[in-house]
């Protein structure tokens, strides 16, 4: 299992908008920066702070190179404390649903995943089953902000329906 | 055609009418004061010029792929 996880705020809202957030404690250690939380209540006022994270503060003086990225990025204060608290933590895994997060992260050498890779994995996780993956999916579009393009979506169905050895 | 001496490079702009909380005109408009940028208007295109760089589609959907990926065969 994966030691040590730190969440940003889009896959936390994503899986809350999917009822799927009990896929996070799956994860050994996951770490949430209480700037992301505080984002993460104002879409979803009703969330509580989950037994299976734990709140952190960001680092008071982060890394100069990972400053600078953010900021060539534009990243908001919850994807830089993430950033922040990675460099400062060595092997980890960054979950994160925004693009230019996750560039940066590839930029610094870490290990980055989002909503659908944490879907997708609690399959093989044996949490959940192919078919309620799939009906999730399904819902996507409509239950959840997480945009993908929808012949992207219909092609990544197909390819978990090959792989699952699952008819249409 | 090739560019070459005496081609005319035509750039046609579109106008974009943006409201800004005014903290962030302020920001702006300090960038501009101290030199760091020509005009406001070049701010504003440096910005959404990087946030596209950075969201690109084949960028996005390398993401996703990879996602996938690992959702179905990664190793914790």
């Amino acid at each position: 299992m994966t030691e040590l996880v730190v969440c940003n705020a889009g896959p936390l809202i994503h899986l809350d908008q999917l009822k799927c957030l009990d896929l996070l404690s799956d994860f050994l250690t996951l770490l949430v920066p209480d700037v992301v939380w505080n984002e993460v209540l104002k879409y979803r006022p009703h969330a509580l702070p989950q037994s299976f994270a734990t709140l952190v503060p960001a680092p008071p003086f982060p890394d100069a190179k990972v400053t600078a990225l953010c900021r060539a990025f534009s990243l908001d204060a919850g994807e830089a404390a993430c950033l922040a608290i990675l460099a400062e933590r060595g092997s980890a895994i960054f979950l994160t649903d925004d693009a230019a997060a996750r560039l940066v992260a590839e930029e610094m050498g870490i290990e980055v995943h989002g909503t659908l890779g944490v879907l997708i994995r609690s399959v093989r996780r044996g949490k959940r089953t192919p078919p309620e993956i799939l009906r999730l999916l399904d819902e996507l579009p409509s239950q959840s902000t997480l945009f993908i393009k929808s012949t992207l979506l219909a092609d990544i169905k197909r390819k978990l329906r090959e792989e699952w050895r699952l008819g249409e | 055609m090739p560019f070459g001496p005496g081609t005319d490079i035509v750039i046609y702009m579109a106008t974009l009418k943006i409201e800004l909380p005014e903290q962030l005109h302020e920001r702006l408009r300090e960038l501009v004061a101290q030199g760091w940028f020509s005009s406001e208007t070049d701010i504003v295109q440096d910005a959404v010029r990087r946030f596209l760089e950075a969201r690109a589609p084949e960028l996005m959907s390398r993401f996703i792929k990879e996602d996938v990926e690992w959702g179905l065969r990664g190793s914790d």
